[in-house]
């Protein structure tokens, strides 16, 4: 697909680069991010206990040598539970941005290429989905289905859809019109030939920044229904570990303290990548 | 502004300057008991749910309330008399009672509240009242009760006729009426120790002291503050700033020592003849748990001191017994199963289940019913790590109380399930844990165990009168139970409570506590 | 009819279809969740023919068609229903909360609304200095920190260990005021806490706006010319500019009624404070459908309302948009 790339003007990438780079936090943050998928990919070498095996330590004893984070209330480690923690918000993250971003640019393309009715129910519908209050929504079927993380990070994708699609919609719409896209047409291009060949490449940028926007909130959700209770008791959740933290609100910190750091700092990562991406590609989308 | 706009508008200041205003009181004081969930409703005829009984049982009461030693006391019955043939019980009533609304108390009500309501509409009262056959009503003073056949609960009297299981309601309020939907049902109008005064609902309910209750001085409080705080984190850090006085719901055993060793703050515990039996139970319909070698081996990999020591911070003890070991019912020579992993993998093999490639004999689905406290989820969780010792890879599906309820009782579709369950001070009231139930139906014997020797024997214990008899026929049968295991009972819960040590008389009888009036409680 | 009335009637057309579909998906939803309401209510209940009775009075033993239709024909007239748990109408139980909520919800919206917009003029103007930076970071955090985890940093420093502030609930239950303005004291005492927790992710997407907009606007020509023309440069920010920004940050909070709410259940729940959150997250855990049910309509039609309130007037104010 690199090759495809060229249909941006080079001028405008090798600007954004420089842009991306030059601010610091982006990089950071970027940095920040691999480590904590290197950690979460590594998790079993990194973490010195089963992130859900009691009784690895005395129970409740704050930050140490032997505990980083401390251990909870069942004498479980908090700095394995926090590692393994985030394979869960990774994947419910992962999922969800990558169904807003496939589904998004699948929808979008579709819409903004087709027109017309297609594009007009189309867009219908995303208005409506982006009307949702979302976490109520997830509260609802979190209930229904039960708390699993696979079904969270799908329905929290596609919920996210609607920005994607809105998005690169709008690109689509503009580039139909432009001179070499109604010449591809003239030239007998199919709609995919031309979704491919020029809308794709014009619209990544922007479907990126949008759909990792979406990981971050993804990953807050399902923090949020954790804390709820609408977890997934088998796996190391941030979230639930936070939910359990507060009958220990005022004799055991390190409990609340290193699980919300955690979130905190992997959403604010991704957003100030998220930013870092949108300079980057688009630089009109911050100033939205 | 819209009149749609101005009404929010008002609400919204309303909700900034109205509610409790009018709360000036002095004197006995004020005792704030922090709830973890609402009452359904404040009428106790018509519900079976701990908190309307707890709160309700202030306002309404029973005819016999029962002392600290389970010795039955007057209530608004000031005698009984039981005939030879059990069949007939004369009740004289507390003379000059008043209900709230000044209307006198008579046997009519005992008469309505037991034939018309408690009977048909009390959650329990089919089953319980059901050999109730008539009231007669005599005079104003005398309620005489016929029964159509020997039953344990009236018995003794005060099973089937405390606050609880017996409330009595003013016929002139509710006669003719939709009992649940009767006004009265959230605005109560009782003859007890207190008065209704407010339910503000999601946040409190308000009742004043009665000065024209029957018990003369009595009660001693002026008034009874609920608040409702159904998170356990925010009640128990209001408990810690001394903006509550009595936690009786819901307290996290993780408090009680550091709480416990705080010199204004007294813990108090069940006595322990009332402790309640937790534990697990297994779906014996199914592989592998229809094998008693299986049962048995699970038994000796469980590490029961473990769990007391984690879960309940060493509060508890361990339960041996399917009853309670405070109780003149349990057995103490019961088959008891020590933490044994060579014999539980020795069991596991016998059985057939060998350890795979990857040491893990059978996977398992552990159903944790939430309703049973903070402690169900945290025992499954050690009990996981536990049974992975021995080859047992333990998935936990925690279930809310109604999922619960459905999943395992009425669907049967579980492998393993949280067990919780009280006896009863006298274990009849537990029995129905261990026979074969006629239908699923909540809070019987969902395990598919099914033992007609069982059946038998407890069937008898629930008519025999004779105690030592009734002791020896429930030895029996606990040893039956702790030989095949349908059941594993781990812990004995003592349900601590927190109470402010500027109070004293609160929560002296967590049993009766349900139903408790609060009559001598006051501040220090 | 004008050009704008049309459309506004036509924007408020479109939003029905989906208030239809919305209802219809929530009642499906809630019908399949596993547990019995029945079983609930009862509680320790072993009387097969008293389960009945429940059952009939609430209308759960009818088919699933004939309670949907039931279910609509109800809500069309307002009726949402009574709570299997209170036993009383959801309505009631709505409007009786709803107050507390929308003070909750207000106050936040008022906080980031006043804060962000001072914030974000003056990082705007202060554009690339470290004051500048140091906002950014901060509202970049703002955003990415879980609101109920705020909360309970706030509680475990200002509740718990200053004690400056009160713990839960909206009022000193118990409280005996001296006057009118002690009990409102006492009343914002309480607000303080959970207002501020909703408000941090507001206004860092406020103060994000106010900054970029503000930063977009002072870059245009007009701003020049009135400089030039000697009108004071606090008139040129304040008047000028930021009634332009106004546009974009009404359309903003429009569309965030929804994180709003949900906010403000994360946040009831940690401050036990009695609104529509906590009432609808004690009715998902003890299954009062009718109860979810009527929560979840009110924050849909109220999120959808507030688009179509927003599109509306944005269309009045900007007459490009009924164009597009």
């Amino acid at each position: 697909m690199a090759s495809r790339v060229s249909t941006i003007p080079r001028r405008q990438w090798t600007h954004g680069l420089r842009h991306f780079t030059s601010s610091k936090l982006a990089g950071i943050s970027a940095a920040i991010l691999v480590l904590v998928v290197i950690i979460a990919l590594a998790a079993p070498l990194i973490a010195p206990y089963p992130p859900l095996q009691t009784g690895v330590s005395p129970a409740l004893i704050p930050p140490s040598t032997t505990n980083l984070f401390g251990t909870d209330d069942l004498g479980r480690d908090g700095f394995s539970a926090i590692v393994f923690g985030a394979r869960t918000a990774l994947t419910v993250g992962g999922i969800a941005g990558f169904v807003a971003f496939a589904v998004g640019i699948l929808l979008g393309c579709w819409g903004g290429l087709r027109g017309g009715r297609v594009d007009d129910f189309l867009m219908r519908v995303v208005e409506a989905f982006q009307v949702l209050p979302v976490f109520f929504v997830m509260l609802v079927i979190a209930s229904v289905f039960g708390p699993s993380t696979e079904v969270t990070a799908l329905v929290l994708g596609l919920l996210a859809v609607p920005s994607v699609a809105r998005l690169v919609r709008a690109e689509a719409l503009a580039l139909r019109e432009a001179d070499y896209v109604a010449a591809g047409y003239a030239l007998g291009n199919t709609h995919l030939t031309v979704a491919f060949r020029h809308v794709l490449p014009g619209v990544l940028g922007t479907a990126l920044t949008v759909s990792s926007l979406e990981v971050a909130s993804a990953i807050l959700t399902e923090a949020g229904l954790s804390f709820l209770g609408f977890s997934d008791s088998n796996v190391a959740s941030w979230g639930a570990m936070l939910n359990n933290s507060r009958q220990f609100l005022s004799s055991a910190w390190w409990m609340a303290v290193f699980p919300g750091a955690a979130i905190a700092v992997v959403v604010l990562s991704i957003n100030s990548v998220a930013e870092g991406l949108a300079n980057m590609t688009n630089p009109r989308l911050v100033q939205r | 502004m819209s009149d749609a706009g101005r009404r929010i508008l008002t609400l919204i200041v309303g909700s900034l300057l109205f509610g409790s205003i009018a709360m000036a009181q002095g004197g006995g004081g004020t005792l704030r008991i922090g709830l973890n969930s609402e009452p359904i409703t404040l009428n106790p005829a018509i519900t079976n749910n701990q908190i309307d009984v707890f709160v309700s049982a202030k306002v309404y009461e029973g005819l016999i309330y029962v002392d600290e030693d389970m010795n039955p006391v007057p209530g608004l019955a000031r005698s009984w008399e039981v005939s030879d043939d059990g069949l007939t019980i004369t009740l004289q009533l507390q003379q000059g009672v008043r209900w709230h609304d000044g209307v006198p108390f008579t046997s009519a009500d005992v008469k309505f509240s037991l034939e018309d309501v408690v009977k048909t509409k009390h959650p329990l009262g089919p089953s319980q009242l059901a050999v109730l056959e008539s009231v007669e009503t005599p005079d104003d003073e005398t309620a005489i009760l016929h029964l159509s056949g020997p039953s344990i609960f009236f018995a003794s009297p005060y099973l089937a006729l405390n606050a609880s299981t017996a409330p009595i309601i003013p016929k002139h309020l509710f006669e003719g009426t939709d009992i649940a939907t009767n006004p009265v049902s959230s605005n109560p109008v009782g003859t007890g120790p207190f008065r209704f005064e407010e339910w503000v609902r999601g946040s409190h309910i308000v009742l004043v002291r009665n000065d024209d209750y029957w018990a003369a001085g009595l009660p001693l409080l002026d008034q009874v503050v609920y608040l409702v705080i159904p998170d356990a984190s925010t009640r128990l850090l209001a408990f810690e700033n001394g903006e509550i006085d009595y936690l009786p719901f819901g307290v996290p055993y993780s408090a009680l020592g550091r709480l416990g060793a705080r010199p204004d703050v007294d813990v108090i515990r069940f006595r322990d003849t009332r402790y309640q039996i937790h534990g697990l139970y297994f779906n014996v319909r199914n592989e592998p748990f229809s094998n008693p070698l299986v049962r048995q081996a699970i038994a000796h990999a469980i590490d029961k001191q473990a769990i007391v020591d984690n879960v309940t911070f060493g509060y508890d003890r361990v339960a041996n017994s399917i009853q309670q070991s405070g109780s003149v019912f349990y057995n103490p020579g019961v088959p008891t199963y020590d933490l044994d992993l060579t014999t539980a993998a020795a069991l596991l093999d016998q059985a057939g289940l060998t350890p795979g490639a990857n040491g893990i004999r059978f996977e398992t689905v552990f159903t944790v019913d939430l309703g049973a406290g903070e402690t169900a989820l945290k025992t499954a969780e050690l009990l996981r790590d536990q049974l992975a010792k021995v080859g047992i890879a333990l998935k936990i599906v925690p279930l809310e109380r109604a999922t619960f309820l459905q999943t395992v009782y009425q669907n049967y579709d579980f492998e393993v399930a949280t067990f919780y369950g009280t006896m009863g001070p006298d274990p009849s009231v537990g029995s129905k844990w261990f026979v074969t139930p006629s239908a699923p139906a909540s809070f019987v014997n969902p395990t598919g165990y099914s033992n007609p020797k069982i059946d038998d024997l407890l069937g008898e214990f629930a008519v025999q009168t004779d105690q030592n008899r009734r002791r020896e026929l429930f030895n029996e049968a606990q040893d039956i139970l702790l030989t095949d295991l349908p059941y594993i009972p781990i812990r004995e819960d003592s349900w601590p409570v927190l109470v402010s040590s500027r109070f004293t008389g609160v929560a002296t009888d967590m049993f009766a506590g349900k139903a408790d009036r609060l009559l001598n409680a006051a501040r220090r | 009819m004008s050009n704008l009335w049309l459309f506004a009637v036509g924007r408020v057309a479109r939003a029905f279809p989906l208030v239809v579909l919305l209802l219809g998906f929530n009642f499906v939803m809630i019908h399949t969740a596993p547990g019995d309401p029945v079983a609930m209510l009862i509680g320790d209940a072993e009387a097969p023919e008293l389960i009945e009775t429940v059952r009939r009075d609430f209308g759960l033993d009818k088919s699933m068609p004939e309670q949907l239709i039931a279910y609509g024909s109800n809500i069309i007239r307002g009726n949402m229903g009574i709570s299997y748990r209170y036993r009383l109408p959801v309505g009631g139980l709505i409007t009786e909360r709803l107050p507390a909520t929308l003070l909750l919800m207000g106050s936040a919206f008022l906080i980031s609304m006043l804060v962000g917009t001072i914030l974000g003029v003056v990082a705007a103007v202060r554009r690339g200095t470290w004051l500048d930076s140091g906002l950014s970071v901060l509202a970049l955090l703002g955003a990415s920190v879980p609101v109920f985890w705020v909360g309970m940093l706030l509680l475990l420093a200002f509740a718990v260990n200053l004690r400056w502030l009160p713990l839960y609930g909206v009022s000193t239950v118990g409280f005996r005021a001296d006057g009118i303005w002690d009990l409102v004291s006492d009343r914002v005492r309480h607000l303080i806490l959970p207002s501020v927790t909703i408000s941090v992710g507001q206004l860092a997407l406020i103060f994000r706006v106010t900054r970029n907009r503000m930063i977009e606007e002072l870059s245009k020509d007009y701003i020049t010319q009135a400089r030039a023309k000697g009108v004071p440069i606090t008139r040129v920010w304040g008047v000028h500019a930021l009634r332009n920004v106004a546009l974009t940050l009404v359309t903003i909070a429009g569309l965030r009624i929804g994180v709003l709410f949900s906010g403000a259940l994360l946040t009831e729940v940690v401050f036990a404070w009695p609104g529509i959150g906590q009432l609808m997250y004690g009715a998902m855990v003890g299954r009062d459908y009718p109860i979810v049910m009527g929560v979840f309509a009110m924050v849909v039609a109220v999120t959808v309302l507030a688009n179509v309130v927003t599109d509306i007037s944005y269309g009045f104010l900007d007459p490009r948009v009924r164009y597009g």
